[in-house]
This record gives structure tokens, C-alpha cells and sequence, in this order.
């Protein structure tokens, strides 16, 4: 009977201690987790202060320059870590600018970007690696004119400031794709515009709530 | 891209021994005379009805040509990457689907085969065409109604020894790609200049030879290819010309019914004015107003918004 007693005691004993211990048990290991996951930035891009430039050789002279002002999405980054960072970029084709109207009609056409067929362009990014303080390799999906490929964006981190209304942080990418290899074939053959374009995309993007 | 693309890739040798074929059997298809006594001249260039094999030359050859050429690939390539993507892809599908059509059907003179080949030759190459914002049914069965009044038009000439038919079909070709054009759709463009020359390159064949005629077959046809060209013209239009510009583009050789006014029967050479300018004239209308309600529809930039807000913090 005395055991009995003994061992009822000892098991309210061990409950006690369970229920005392176990939330600052778990309470440390929460706090432990939060210690090693990535503080994340999720940013949602801001097309007024965003933008693709493209740049691509005319005519075997000069180098053109046009640039998309219809750029969103949203990316996630951890300062200064490629761990975690996230890029998920929409351009509408239609938003192509070159200053010249002309122009504009003929690269909306099925010639070049096809927007009626394509109205957007996309880029999701798949893997990140750290190449610099600031700087990092993206890898990613690039869909263009009904194609995917995937692509390596050389990315650099340009900063992140307090707008008095919120947070933005920006990054700036820079990559060269083959139009043919998208299927873009207008011009290439004849060699009145280049096959090689170079891609700048500059990113700013508030920080959310 | 040099010569030896265009010979070895795009024409390939089997290309070019069939075109070759069929233009001498077109240009030479002559009846010897069942008298010594007929004058000769005249006799042994009976007008002939033409083969209906032209259409391959005719219309399939630049079509193939041409954008094989601006994609840079053979004919073999052109025609496997069907399905494409792009509802514009399909136009070599189309017009070969026209032109067999076009073969099958032949060059039947009665208005019962005309009729037939009318409605027949466009609706097979219109299956193909879908281009942005005119899918569902309804366009489609438009575009097929304005091809068989153009085809039907073109046919009352088509039997018409001598190269003006031709020459009417190589200005409406012209304008038709000066108009896509200004819309903003070059490659489409250089097809119907495509086809416009070989109209052109097939008046100056039938001017030498004096007395073949196109057929109803080539006339169906060449209207199938022009209702397809403003079809997609219209579809991908950068421009915002009006629609109905595009169906009167479509419609041109409607124009060509005028010379079957009996007025016109007592003077041949107004008749000829009519067949050749006619059509054009329709084509230069349809470009002219399309050019005049783009530019009153313009509108100034809205300066009330402020360049330098931001999307995310008004």
C-alpha cells in the first residue's frame, strides 16, 4: 500500500514538473527556431518605380534601347543571404516603350513580342546563390513568347530605405537571353537586328505590412 | 542568309521541279487546229481555261516561300510545327488547305461549280484561322461570307483571256500589304507583297502567251488568300483601324462585278480599266479611311496624372 502511495506521489511529482517545465521547454525551442529560419522581406514590386530595359544590336551598328513599363510581382529576400530569396516577376508585353510609336506597333506585333497571343512575359525564380557582398546568380524560368528556359540573372541588391510612408527595398538584375531561342526569329537571319539581347531589370518593391 | 538557303532549304529540289511543271503546263496547254484552213496564229492559242494545278504556284509557293524565308527554316520544318502557338502560324496550313481544296474542286465553268468552289475554298482554309479577338464562330463565318462574294466576283472575270485579272489581283495584293504594314505587322506584310509579285510575275506569263486564263480555281483561291491576309491583318492589328476597313479590304474584288455591267460590254478597254483598277481602288479606299478614323481617334496625352506617383503609395 505504502508503494502504491509512493508511486502515486511520484507520478504527480513527474506531472508537475511536466506541466511547469514544458512550456519554457517549448518556449526555448520556439525561440530557437525563430534564431535559425531566415528573417524574410516580402516585397511586392512597384511598377512607377520599376522597370525592364532591353538592349539589342540594329543593324550591325548601333545598340537599340527600348524599355517595359509594366513590371509586378513580388520577391522575398533575407538580407544578405541567397537562402529564401524569391523572385516572381510579370511583364505585360504591351507596355513595350521605345519613344517612337512605330516602333512600339511593330515589337507588339507577332514580328517580336506578339502581345495579343503573349500579353505577358514571366520570370520565376528557382535557386539563388551568393556570388558577393551584395551580389547573387538567380536561376529561374523565363517564359517568353510561349517558350520557357531557364536563364541565370546576375542579381545585386541596391538597398532598402525608409519612404516615410513604408519600406522599399530594390534589386537590380542583368542577364542575355538568345530571342531565337524563344522563337523571336524576325531579323535574325538577315542580321538586321541582333539575336542576343541584354535584359536589365530594376526592381523597387515596398516591404509588406 | 544567303542563296544557298533559299535553294537547298527552303525551295528544295522537288519544289522546284513541280512549280516548273506546272507553269509549262499552264503556259503551254495549247489545242492543236482540226483544219489546216484556220489561221494558225490564232488557232493554236485557243483560250485555255488554265491548269488547275496554279494555285500550287500561285499562291501555296509564296506563302511557303516567304515565310519560310523570315523564320529562317525549310518547308519540311514550315509545315511540322503545326500546331503553333501563334494563330498566325497557321496560314501555310490554310492556304494549303485552300489550294487542295481549290485542285480537287478544278476550274468548272458552271455557276453551280463556281458557287461551290466559293463557299468551299474559303471555309476549309478558315477552319485554320483564329486569329486574337476573332475566334468563336461568328467572324469566321463573316470573313467566309465576304471570301465567297469576292471569290464569286473574281470567278465572272477568271475566264477572261489575257493578263488583266492578274494585274488587278497584284495592285490588290500591293495595298493589302501596305496596310498590314501600317498596322504594324511586317511579316504578314511581306507575304501579300509575296503574293502580289507572283500575280504580277504571272500577268507578265500570260501577256506573253496572249491566251491563257487564270480559271476559277486560281480565282477562288487568290480571294481565300486575301480574305486570310486581312483576317489576321485585322486580328493582330497595332494600329485600332476599324474593322469593317478590313472587310472592305477583304471585299475589293468584289469590284471586278462591275465590268459585267451590259453599259460597259460596248466599250472593252473601260472594261479592262474596271477589272484591273476596280478592285484596287476598293483596296486604296478601304486603306485611306482606315488611315483617316486612326488619326481623328488620336487622343493628347492625359497630362492631369503625375508622372512621378507611385502604384504602391498614392
Amino acid at each position: 500500500m505504502i508503494n502504491t502511495f509512493a508511486r502515486r506521489i511520484s507520478s504527480v511529482t513527474f506531472l508537475s514538473a511536466v506541466a511547469v517545465l514544458a512550456p519554457q521547454m517549448l518556449g526555448a525551442a520556439a525561440d530557437q527556431a525563430a534564431t535559425a529560419a531566415p528573417a524574410l522581406t516580402v516585397c511586392t514590386v512597384d511598377d512607377t518605380h520599376s522597370l525592364a530595359l532591353f538592349r539589342v544590336h540594329h543593324m550591325g551598328a548601333g545598340q537599340f534601347w527600348g524599355r517595359f513599363n509594366d513590371v509586378t510581382g513580388n520577391f522575398t529576400f533575407d538580407s544578405g543571404k541567397a537562402e529564401g530569396m524569391k523572385f516572381d516577376i510579370t511583364i505585360r508585353t504591351e507596355s513595350v516603350d521605345t519613344g517612337v510609336e512605330g516602333l512600339n506597333k511593330h515589337l507588339r506585333s507577332p514580328d517580336f513580342f506578339g502581345a495579343k497571343d503573349f500579353p505577358t512575359m514571366t520570370f520565376k525564380s528557382t535557386g539563388a546563390k551568393k556570388t558577393g557582398e551584395k551580389t547573387f546568380d538567380v536561376t529561374g524560368d523565363l517564359t517568353m513568347h510561349g517558350v520557357t528556359k531557364s536563364i541565370v540573372a546576375a542579381v545585386e541588391f541596391t538597398g532598402m530605405a525608409n519612404m516615410g510612408k513604408g519600406t522599399s527595398a530594390g534589386f537590380e538584375a542583368i542577364f542575355t537571353v538568345k530571342r531565337s531561342d524563344f522563337g523571336m526569329k524576325y531579323g535574325v537571319e538577315k542580321g538586321a537586328i541582333g539575336d542576343d539581347v541584354k535584359v536589365v531589370v530594376a526592381l523597387e518593391g515596398g516591404v509588406a505590412k | 542568309m544567303g542563296p544557298e538557303l533559299v535553294w537547298n532549304a527552303v525551295l528544295e529540289w522537288p519544289v522546284i521541279v513541280l512549280c516548273t511543271a506546272i507553269g509549262i503546263h499552264w503556259l503551254f496547254r495549247w489545242k492543236r487546229p482540226s483544219s489546216a484552213s484556220v489561221d494558225r496564229s490564232v488557232a493554236l492559242r485557243p483560250p485555255s481555261r488554265g491548269s488547275r494545278f496554279v494555285p500550287i504556284v500561285a499562291v501555296l509557293l509564296p506563302v511557303a516561300v516567304s515565310e519560310a524565308v523570315q523564320e529562317a527554316i525549310t518547308l519540311r520544318e514550315l509545315l511540322a510545327q503545326y500546331p503553333t502557338t501563334v494563330s498566325y502560324g497557321a496560314l501555310p496550313w490554310a492556304m494549303l488547305a485552300a489550294v487542295a481544296a481549290a485542285i480537287v474542286v478544278g476550274n468548272g465553268s458552271g455557276a453551280l461549280s463556281r458557287a461551290a468552289s466559293a463557299i468551299l475554298v474559303p471555309s476549309v482554309a478558315l477552319v485554320f484561322l483564329s486569329p486574337p479577338g476573332l475566334g468563336g464562330g461568328v467572324p469566321q463565318l463573316v470573313a467566309l461570307a465576304i471570301a465567297a462574294l469576292a471569290a464569286m466576283a473574281a470567278c465572272s472575270v477568271s475566264g477572261r483571256p489575257g493578263p488583266a485579272p492578274l494585274l488587278g489581283w497584284w495592285l490588290v495584293f500591293a495595298v493589302a500589304s501596305v496596310m498590314v504594314l501600317l498596322s504594324g505587322f511586317a511579316k504578314l506584310a511581306v507575304v501579300l507583297g509575296a503574293l502580289s509579285a507572283m500575280a504580277a510575275t504571272l500577268a507578265v506569263c500570260a501577256a506573253a502567251i496572249g491566251r491563257p486564263t487564270m480559271g476559277n480555281g486560281l480565282a477562288v483561291t487568290l480571294a481565300t488568300a486575301l480574305v486570310a491576309g486581312a483576317f489576321l491583318g485585322c486580328g493582330y492589328d497595332e494600329s485600332s483601324f476599324p474593322r469593317w476597313t478590313w472587310a472592305l479590304l477583304a471585299s475589293a474584288p468584289a469590284a471586278t462585278a462591275l465590268a459585267g455591267v451590259p453599259m460597259l460590254k460596248r466599250h472593252p478597254r473601260l472594261r479592262v480599266t474596271v477589272i484591273v483598277l476596280g478592285p484596287a481602288a476598293l483596296a486604296a479606299l478601304a486603306l485611306a479611311a482606315a488611315m483617316l478614323a486612326t488619326a481623328s481617334t488620336t487622343s493628347p496625352t492625359d497630362s492631369a496624372v503625375d508622372p512621378y506617383a507611385s502604384a504602391l503609395r498614392p
